[in-house]
């Protein structure tokens, strides 16, 4: 796909969202609706702006270049053992659940040194724990395990 | 008379009590300040129960000088990681990882003390010696103030947009956007919560900054080699401790950073938040040919660590003086005031000068203590950047769960950071301002209360009514003088 395609559907994604924005806030009482469409409003018009200006330096050589390969993925990868993460740490508990989150994450990130793993993961977790609860007296997720 | 008197109590400073809770304060406040997740008023609140046990004097010696190391604290992970324990330091995340991304990691932070040291000495002699005058200034702030102070700073919106001014702009209205959401509290009408509960309240501060931030900056560092680190570096540098030469080159980028942090900190409600982006405005329009701006220039870091830590002082005044809080911290310290039994106005000056007075050395001496404190504790907290990014941006991502989860005891806060956090990764990698999103949601509030109070006592006349007052036309002044540079300083670097 050209850049500039790509350019003008963020364009139109800002506008639909500002449009929405406008309209939905008009039923806001005691001026409530005044920020929300004073906001919207300018980012309309700056978002035609963005519209106008991706035609104006149209080039459709210019292609957006988007690799598959696993390097250049994976904090994607990273990014969904997060959000599986996070709903378990809730089940089974913070240090369970967080040693096999760093263990998996280093490995997905590359790391292959397993001592530096190892030492990472078994030192930096009680140290939190330690922290956080002993310290600061905070509430860490806790489930099963603790 | 005045200053002899403010002098005969600097004695009471040394006492072991005293110092042992300058030191304590200065400690906390770092490590917890360095914190994302963790802020200077949670570490406030936190050493409250241990100040029963002292004398008044020394609990607040203690809450002053954990809320200055707080601020400063903010930096080290700001600079070092790009991650800013408080929205303090947001600013200084921009210059102060630029530089640690070319190698120069210890520079940074040498300037970050020197600028955040010096702004709190000088922020607490203002505080020590202009405390009752100054206040009466934080009486000239009205609802017409507010509102043209939060447009002020929202011009720098359109000063730290370093790529398209069309998309920092859109940045800072989204930002502005996201601070209408949850329950008006004018009218009580949920806006834009689809239903959820957990957007009933708004959007906090910290999942945005933390997801905008830190959890973006995780998720770039695992997307990078594993095994190379941040700044390219075997080795860190030893010299620590700043150069007069050094400090002399850059000596008016800090000047205007302490000098925009002393008087926004006197005006309630604005805080280092403001500050550090007005001052880091100032600083860009003030930029010459040569000068690199976004992309590591120790002047912007001068600057946005001066007024943070310039803050601090000034923004006790209103507190101590009024009884108005200035911010968070000020508010949490006010409260542990009247826990100790003092009750903030003039009379606390007059009827308990030993202690008001011994407070305020105390701001200063921890100031002196923070330096020291500071410069090892950097030097041991600048080991990150040698770090594999591949061990890093993990352990970014989970400090950022486990900071937001322990900062606002929050389930749904977690998945809104993350939110923050995916969006703050690709606005940096399609030239987006994240700084105007945080910027846009600090000021919304502030800019929405100011103009619908003004509405109210203006009776829908609001123009007539800010024309009448002096220091309303003084800020439409600065905010007319800041946008016509930003569009012509734009448009030249468009032609």
């Amino acid at each position: 796909m050209p850049v500039y395609i790509g350019r003008a559907i963020s364009a139109l994604s800002i506008l639909a969202i500002s449009a929405y924005i406008w309209f939905a806030s008009e039923e806001f009482p005691a001026n409530g609706h005044q920020l929300p469409q004073f906001t919207s409003g300018i980012a309309m018009v700056l978002s035609l702006f963005l519209l106008g200006d991706a035609f104006r330096n149209k080039d459709s050589a210019n292609k957006i270049n988007i690799e598959f390969t696993y390097a250049t993925k994976k904090q994607y990868l990273i990014l969904l053992l997060t959000i599986i993460y996070i709903p378990i740490m809730f089940v089974v508990g913070y240090f369970v659940t967080s040693f096999c989150f760093l263990l998996l994450s280093f490995l997905i990130a590359g790391v292959r040194n397993f001592r530096t793993v190892a030492i990472t993961v078994v030192v930096s977790l009680p140290i939190m724990y330690a922290f956080f609860v002993n310290f600061l007296h905070a509430q860490l997720p806790q489930g099963w395990f603790f | 008379m005045f200053f002899e008197e403010s002098f005969s109590y600097l004695g009471n400073l040394v006492s072991f009590g005293n110092l042992t809770a300058m030191l304590l304060g200065v400690c906390v406040g770092l490590v917890i300040g360095a914190i994302p997740g963790l802020s200077p008023p949670m570490a406030i609140a936190l050493l409250i129960p241990v100040s029963f046990e002292f004398e008044p004097a020394t609990a607040l010696i203690l809450m002053v000088s954990c809320f200055a190391a707080g601020i400063y604290g903010g930096s080290f992970s700001a600079i070092l990681l790009r991650t800013p324990g408080t929205s303090a330091s947001a600013a200084s995340a921009i210059e102060g990882y630029e530089l640690t991304k070319k190698g120069k990691a210890i520079e940074a932070i040498r300037v970050s003390t020197f600028a955040s040291v010096i702004g709190g000495i000088i922020s607490g002699f203002v505080l020590l010696f202009l405390s009752p005058p100054l206040a009466k200034v934080a009486l000239w702030f009205g609802p017409a103030e507010y509102f043209l102070i939060a447009m002020l700073g929202l011009t720098a919106i359109a000063s730290v947009s370093f790529g398209s001014l069309s998309k920092g702009l859109i940045s800072g209205l989204f930002g502005l956007c996201l601070s209408t959401i949850g329950v008006d509290h004018f009218s009580s009408y949920p806006r834009f919560t689809f239903d959820m509960i957990g957007l009933m309240g708004g959007i906090g501060i910290l999942p945005c900054i933390i997801g905008l931030f830190a959890f973006a900056q995780g998720l770039d560092l695992c997307a990078g080699a594993a095994h190379g680190n941040i700044s390219g570096l075997k080795t860190l540098s030893w010299r620590i401790w700043p150069r007069f030469s050094e400090m002399y080159k850059i000596k008016w980028s800090l000047i205007r950073g302490w000098v925009c942090g002393l008087v926004v900190g006197i005006i309630p409600a604005a805080g280092a938040s403001i500050a550090q982006w007005i001052a880091y405005a100032w600083e860009i329009r003030r930029a010459k040919p040569g000068d690199q701006f976004g992309k590591g220039e120790i002047k912007g870091l001068a600057a946005t660590e001066g007024s943070n830590n310039g803050v601090t002082g000034t923004s006790l005044i209103p507190m101590f003086v009024l009884g108005i809080p200035g911010g968070i911290s000020a508010a949490v310290i006010l409260g542990a005031l009247t826990i100790h039994g003092l009750q903030p106005g003039l009379r606390l000056f007059k009827n308990n000068p030993e202690v008001i007075y011994t407070i305020m050395w105390g701001f200063i001496g921890a100031n002196f203590i923070m330096a020291f404190v500071a410069i090892f504790m950097a030097r041991t907290f600048a080991y990150l950047t040698l770090v594999p990014r591949g061990i890093l941006g993990p352990m970014i991502i989970l400090f950022s769960v486990i900071g937001v989860y322990t900062g606002t005891n929050s389930y749904h806060d977690i998945w809104l950071m993350m939110g923050f956090g995916v969006l703050g990764y690709f606005m940096e990698k399609y030239d987006f301002s994240t700084a105007g999103v945080l910027l846009g949601l600090v000021l919304g509030p502030i800019a929405e209360d100011g103009m619908r109070n003004l509405l109210i006592i203006s009776d829908d006349a609001p123009v007539g009514f800010i024309m009448g007052r002096p220091v309303s036309l003084v800020i439409i002044f600065c905010i007319v003088v800041i946008i016509s540079f930003s569009f012509s300083k734009k448009g030249k670097q468009g032609a």
